[in-house]
Formats: C-alpha cells, sequence, structure tokens
C-alpha cells in the first residue's frame, strides 16, 4: 500500500482546521450577540432600581435572574465549543478513512 | 523532561497517534463528546419560553389589578415548575448532558427568583419587560444548544 505518515497526519489536520474554521465564528457571533443583550439588561435593571420601579426583593431576584441568565449563556458557548472539537475530530478521522480507501485503490475501511 | 521526550520520539508519537486514528476510523467509530439532539426537549423547552412570555404578558397589562397579583396567579408558578421539572428529568436521562441540565437547573431558580419578586409586590410594566427579557434570553440559550446536538450523518 505504501502510505506514509504524512499522508494521514496533513489531510487530518486540514480537515480538523477547517472544521474549526467554520464551527468556531458561529460559538463566537453567538457569544457576541448574547454579552450585549445581558449588558443591557444589567442597564436596564439599575434603570428600574434608580427609578423605584422595584422593591428591594425584587431588584435582588432580578441580579440573580441576570446572574443565571449570564451563566446559561455560557454554559450554550462552552457546548458549542465542545461540538465545535467533535466536528474537527471527526473531519479529521473520516480524512484518514478517505486517505486510507485512496491509498488502497478500493474502499477497505 | 517531556518536552524532551516528545521532540526525540516525534516520529513514535505520530505513528502512534496515526495508529490510533486508523484503528479508531477502522472501526467506523466516530466521537461522541456531547448528548444527542431532543426532540422532546426542544418541543418542550419551545412551549415552556412560550407560556412564561403569556404569563408575564399578561401582567404587564394588568399589574395592580386582581389578575395580575401574585395570589390570583399562584397556580401558575406551581403548574410550570412541575413541567420544569419534567424537562429536567428529561434532560438528565441522557448521557454528556450536562450542560444542558444545569441550564434547565438554573431556569428552575430564576423561575423561584420570579415568584418571590411577585409574591413580595405588585411586578410594575417596565420590570415586566426586563424579566421577559431575561427569560426568553435563557430560553434562547437552552434551544440553540439543543438544536446544535443535531449531527450530520
Amino acid at each position: 500500500m505504501g502510505l506514509k505518515i504524512s499522508e494521514l497526519v496533513t489531510p487530518m489536520l486540514a480537515a480538523g482546521k477547517d472544521s474549526l474554521a467554520a464551527d468556531w465564528p458561529k460559538a463566537k457571533d453567538y457569544a457576541n450577540q448574547e454579552f450585549k443583550k445581558l449588558a443591557q439588561s444589567l442597564v436596564d435593571i439599575a434603570k428600574l432600581v434608580a427609578e423605584g420601579k422595584v422593591n428591594s426583593q425584587q431588584a435582588k431576584s432580578l441580579l440573580q435572574i441576570h446572574k443565571n441568565t449570564t451563566q446559561q449563556v455560557l454554559l450554550t458557548v462552552q457546548g458549542l465549543g465542545i461540538i465545535a472539537v467533535e466536528n474537527a475530530i471527526n473531519a479529521a478521522l473520516k480524512s484518514v478513512r478517505d486517505a486510507v480507501n485512496r491509498a488502497a485503490g478500493v474502499a477497505i475501511l | 523532561m517531556y518536552r524532551n521526550f516528545f521532540r526525540s520520539n516525534k516520529r513514535s508519537c505520530l505513528l502512534l497517534l496515526v495508529t490510533v486514528a486508523v484503528l479508531l476510523a477502522a472501526t467506523g467509530c466516530s466521537v461522541t463528546l456531547i448528548s444527542a439532539y431532543d426532540e422532546q426537549i426542544d418541543h418542550s423547552a419551545t412551549t415552556l419560553q412560550k407560556e412564561m412570555d403569556t404569563f408575564l404578558t399578561s401582567i404587564e397589562t394588568a399589574p395592580d389589578s386582581v389578575s395580575g397579583s401574585y395570589e390570583h396567579n399562584r397556580g401558575f408558578y406551581s403548574g410550570y415548575g412541575v413541567e420544569l421539572r419534567g424537562l429536567l428529568v428529561r434532560a438528565q436521562s441522557h448521557d454528556k448532558n450536562e450542560l444542558s441540565t444545569k441550564q434547565i437547573e438554573l431556569m428552575a431558580d430564576n423561575l423561584e427568583e420570579l415568584r418571590k419578586s411577585h409574591a413580595s409586590g405588585p411586578l410594575t410594566p417596565e420590570a415586566v419587560g426586563v424579566y421577559r427579557n431575561l427569560f426568553n434570553q435563557g430560553w434562547g440559550a437552552i434551544l440553540k444548544l439543543e438544536l446544535a446536538k443535531k449531527r450530520v450523518l
């Protein structure tokens, strides 16, 4: 078969890199968009407190909800990152299968 | 010490890595780092988002009336809590689903904070808008992650 390591490693790295390059901007765009909304909510909460539109319990609860929502968003960003890594690994594995089959001239994997 | 080991054994390490990759590829293995997409969780989360939005919008339009009071709406909080716990149980039943599980737990805490807010006094229309934005954003985060789990097979 005469398959060399570079014939496997190079396409693996390229496939993984391309996959991450495609997925990572989606997570980044999502994070940017959501952080802007969270920043606005914090401004809105401060305004409610300043204008006396909430009592002390409500102010405390709003801040807790804001904190929880921030965490929910961060968990999604983390999840999108994990999925991006999973896709990159699987793209690299697929490139190995494709490279081996090409070298063999027949689909053995 | 380890850096020198890898430098001097770079070819061996690469060979090992490629061998593992070939073996994985040969067995048709793909790697799964996070749970599969669950259509039921998708639908339930969508429904719960709408229910909360509807509830808050109804409060917004009648904050000082009987219909907008906490006492009149106690049932909403307990019913919504039951639905959330059902969603949590479903999320927990999947392996590698810790992130979504944690998100739903946070949503349950948000519900309790909203309940405490409402029990402490009328919710002004201005405040309701902020609660609604935060709840919608939270549900949006949950749905975003769930939909991202759809794999191209």
